[in-house]
């Protein structure tokens, strides 16, 4: 890695190392998707031709997207987006946590466990909060809660870490063994996160459970396997492109 | 006759760094983290979350594979 001493400097070359890693991460998203998620989403979208039937904003959906290679290229474009905008958000997480151990590079390692911490921060917490479901599914609560619920696991998740590393600080501190301080981080950040959703849960009334209406209930299961499998693929691909993108492009 | 020494030179890896280059300060190493990453939440909120019909319907299939709220 080279040492820009200009701030901007520094920017541009921790956005291309970013850009380098989220690119290849995004193409392996869209194949993975294009393979695994999409036969189920065309699939549901029969029904949700019953859903939607008079719905505006679907009409503007065939008219923009269509079927085919059109749709094709617009699935790629918001899968490498995706791909580049995790990136641009991991590749400083990994520089900052390679940076607290003086002389590091940045390794497989730390790739491998902050795409492992962003798959379960970023997909898989808020999709038990919000129960994501392919086209078709009705939802009770307006798509304002259900992103804002989305969003406040995101939060809640970064407090439940906050909470966790200040429990594995105090835990060290009073002479417990390494393992047992990560444990205690461990369960007081998934209590964290957990009286948190809880708490929305109660105060709000917001009830997650779609309400399935048309699509059957076997689809919105194959579909949720379907997401978790392709986000998998791209959360994996991120933590394995960002490091070697890093040592090549970064400050 | 007397001994011949010959002058020792340093290895590359011990010298000290006298190039006149400063070194980064934490303050822009500090930036170049929080730059990125405002950039980064930015184009997710664009693709996951913008309102915009052409953009709902642009990255839809997206949306749904990614686990965000769609409609």
């Amino acid at each position: 890695m080279n040492e820009p001493t200009s701030g901007g400097g520094q920017v541009r070359a921790v956005i291309a190392a970013a850009v380098a890693a989220g690119v290849p991460a995004g193409l392996v998203y869209a194949a993975a998707a294009y393979v695994i998620a999409m036969p189920v989403l065309l699939e549901a979208e029969v029904f949700e031709t019953g859903v939607h039937a008079g719905h505006a904003a679907h009409a503007v959906q065939v008219a923009v997207t269509g079927a085919g290679l059109g749709r094709l290229l617009w699935g790629l474009a918001g899968a490498v987006g995706m791909g580049c905008g995790l990136a641009l958000v991991l590749t400083p997480l990994v520089r900052a946590m390679d940076r607290a151990k003086p002389g590091a590079k940045p390794g497989w390692r730390t790739g491998a466990a902050v795409g492992a911490l962003a798959f379960v921060a970023v997909f898989l917490l808020p999709a038990l909060v919000t129960l994501p479901g392919p086209p078709g599914v009705e939802h009770g609560p307006a798509l304002a809660a259900r992103q804002g619920a989305w969003v406040l696991s995101l939060l809640l998740f970064a407090a439940a870490c906050g909470a966790g590393a200040w429990a594995r600080a105090v835990l060290l501190r009073s002479g417990r063994g390494p393992r047992e301080a990560v444990l205690g981080a461990a369960v007081l950040g998934l209590l964290v996160w957990a009286a948190g959703v809880g708490l929305f849960l109660v105060t709000t009334g917001f009830d997650p459970a779609p309400e399935t209406g048309y699509v059957p209930d076997a689809l919105i299961v194959r579909f949720a396997a379907a997401t978790v499998v392709c986000n998998a693929f791209l959360y994996a691909a991120l933590g394995a492109f960002i490091p070697p993108a890093l040592r090549r492009f970064g400050p | 006759m007397g001994i011949v020494t010959f002058p020792v030179e340093e290895p590359m890896h011990l010298a000290p760094n006298t190039s006149a280059r400063p070194r980064a300060s934490a303050a822009q190493a500090a930036l170049s983290n929080l730059v990125p990453a405002l950039m980064g939440i930015g184009l997710l909120a664009l693709i996951g979350f913008a309102p915009y019909p052409a953009v709902h319907d642009a990255f839809h299939d997206v949306r749904h594979t990614a686990g965000f709220p769609c409609h």
